[in-house]
């Protein structure tokens, strides 16, 4: 029954706008990495995580389609789980995408598109759950143009804050931060992900259960 | 007969409002029952605290002899819902609502379905938001009624519909109830269309039910009486629900057809329609 | 469920008399002239609503009274029959009707004393307009 759901989100996000957000997921592609390299990657992960929660919520709340999902057997829980499902489900095939796309061009030897290397993966996925965790019980309570503009200062200035920072760093910090994290990253990565779902849908749950239409 | 659903006590305030005020009701198997009142009476507030769309502050709602909030999922496998707007997503065809929707009921009929779409004249490549208000209801109706659901709730089917699509869905309705252990529950303020439809009348007025009655009971209670006004001593103006009294003569209906052929001579009697006794109840 | 023929069962709007009063008495004289049989199906009850413009509930109630009165038979899950044995009971409780009505009509013959010879001239003469 949760597939039903996650088709539902899929659908609603890609109705249409295949064509749209395969020009805007190229644009991403090509002009950050061209410049930012590595850093492409997880922009196109996290945009298509924000993206995705924008345009769903906005076609939900157009048609009160909680309403009906409510009406039927669905479960609140199964709604709320099929959301989480379905970002994870985009980052993974926007990981997977871009590998590919990544692979093709270093056969024919153009080095355009940074293969994603462990690290980068961890973090990205890091920071989709952090957003995704964020952003999602928000969608449950607040207004769609508010949550616009948080999320979006959310990325950027995450973004913007972390290549700063980056940059700052003595070059032997770095290596101390990398040799440190090279042994952990990965553990982090996935509880502090995992924590993050959790508590977020503990959240979205609650607001969802208190809700009155 | 038996009680498909049960309603017992529902209260609640919305912003300081009363909007259901001690709702009590019950509906009968095989029964087709109309649930009226003027809009902001509180009708679609019942619904969906029927459906655990909203919380009543105090009231018990049984369906099919159990609570919703231990059996939800048990008891909406059996509902048929079909809502005023449909709620249905615009973007999608009405195929891929049918894929959201179906896998949630364990009683679902790919068959029956299709045979609803044939029947309505729809395709199901159509977009919802192609669909004229008319389509999108018969849509949202083939959905509800693809599950072998045995309790159609519907509120505000027919509103913006024109007749002919109206009588297509009562007969709709009709076929549906001639089967056993089903029954089927609408809100309408068209009470036209109860008058052939209808067997039972639920009436609800700011949050408050003032009618609950057989519909052959109800209409043969009450009369449209007119006469002349010499007749309302004050005694008779009691017997009636509504009086409105113009230049020489008065014109009301009365709750007790047979009170006032007894005391009152020289009137016209009139078998009153549904609307007249909903007009006349409103607001009082 | 099977379904009963159609019942002459018409309603009027304007009478005084109840609705399920009319239904049940319309169906009662159908049994006695013998229009509905023995063991006959008769509509469903929501049949008989939607050819009638009645509520179920209406219907419902006709029929739980003539199966009270004997008249018919609820069978669950089947519907209801007209019941057997009436037709025997149901005709001797005409002629008993026919005669008490003889009865009546010799108490008021005494009355006025017509005489017995003048009484079966009556009655042949009314056989005959009668076409036996």
């Amino acid at each position: 029954m949760i597939e039903a759901l996650i088709y539902k989100d899929i659908k609603l996000m890609f109705k249409d706008n295949t064509l749209l957000l395969a020009g805007q997921f190229l644009f991403v592609l090509i002009i950050i990495s061209t410049n930012l390299g590595i850093a492409g990657y997880s922009l196109l992960s996290a945009g298509i995580c924000w993206t995705y929660l924008m345009n769903v919520s906005s076609k939900e709340k157009a048609a009160k389609g909680n309403i009906l999902l409510l009406s039927t057997p669905y479960r609140k829980k199964e709604l709320i789980i099929a959301k989480y499902l379905t970002a994870y489900l985009l980052f993974i095939s926007t990981t997977l995408l871009y590998s590919g796309i990544s692979e093709i061009f270093k056969m024919i030897h153009v080095e355009l598109f940074p293969q994603i290397s462990c690290d980068v993966f961890f973090i990205t996925l890091l920071s989709v759950s952090l957003f995704v965790g964020i952003t999602l019980p928000m969608y449950l309570k607040l207004d769609d143009s508010i949550i616009k503009i948080v999320s979006s200062i959310m990325i950027l200035g995450t973004f913007i804050i972390g290549y700063v920072v980056f940059k700052q760093l003595s070059a032997q910090a770095i290596l101390e931060l990398m040799n440190w994290t090279n042994k952990y990253l990965g553990l982090l990565s996935i509880s502090i992900s995992i924590l993050a779902v959790i508590v977020s849908y503990i959240i979205s749950f609650t607001l969802m259960s208190k809700t009155e239409y | 007969m038996e009680y498909l659903l049960e309603v017992d006590g529902l209260n609640k305030t919305f912003k300081g409002k009363k909007a259901l005020d001690n709702v009590s009701f019950r509906i009968f198997e095989g029964c087709i029952t109309g649930f009226i009142g003027v809009n902001g009476a509180g009708k679609t507030t019942t619904i969906k605290s029927i459906l655990g769309l909203n919380f009543p502050d105090s009231g018990e709602i049984k369906i099919f002899g159990k609570c919703l909030k231990d059996n939800e999922k048990e008891i909406k496998d059996r509902i048929g819902i079909v809502f005023d707007n449909g709620y249905l997503y615009e973007d999608l065809s009405i195929e891929e609502m049918k894929k959201i929707i179906a896998p949630a009921y364990s009683r679902w009929d790919e068959n029956v379905f299709r045979s609803y779409l044939e029947r309505f004249n729809l395709e199901k490549k159509q977009k919802i938001k192609t669909l004229s208000k008319g389509m999108k209801m018969k849509c949202a109706l083939a959905l509800a009624l693809s599950h072998h659901a045995d309790l159609l709730i519907m509120d505000e089917p027919t509103s913006g519909l024109d007749p002919k699509i109206r009588k297509q869905l009562l007969e709709i309705i009709k076929e549906f109830v001639s089967e056993d252990g089903k029954s089927a529950f609408f809100s309408t303020h068209i009470t036209n269309d109860l008058e052939k439809t209808a067997d039972q009348i639920i009436m609800l007025d700011q949050g408050k039910i003032l009618i609950d009655e057989d519909k052959d009971v109800l209409l043969e209670k009450h009369a449209l009486v007119k006469g002349d006004k010499s007749l309302l001593t004050h005694d008779c103006r009691k017997l009636f629900v509504s009086l409105e009294e113009k230049g020489f003569g008065f014109e009301g209906l009365t709750n007790n057809r047979a009170a006032v052929r007894n005391s009152m001579k020289d009137i016209i009697m009139e078998k009153p329609l549904i609307e007249d006794i909903m007009i006349a109840y409103a607001g009082r | 469920m099977e379904e009963g023929r159609s019942v002459k069962v018409i309603i009027s709007n304007n009478s005084e008399v109840p609705i399920y009063q009319q239904i049940k008495n319309q169906i009662k004289d159908e049994i006695l002239k013998g229009n509905l049989t023995d063991g006959e199906l008769l509509p469903s009850i929501r049949h008989l609503a939607n050819e009638t413009g009645v509520s179920v509930l209406t219907s419902k109630r006709a029929y739980d009274e003539l199966g009270q009165e004997g008249y018919i038979n609820g069978v669950q899950g089947r519907g209801f029959f007209v019941a057997a044995q009436n037709m025997d009971m149901l005709r001797e409780g005409k002629i008993k009707e026919v005669e008490n009505k003889f009865s009546e009509a010799l108490k008021i013959a005494e009355m006025i004393d017509i005489s017995n010879e003048d009484l079966k001239t009556m009655f042949e003469i009314l056989l005959q307009d009668k076409g036996r």
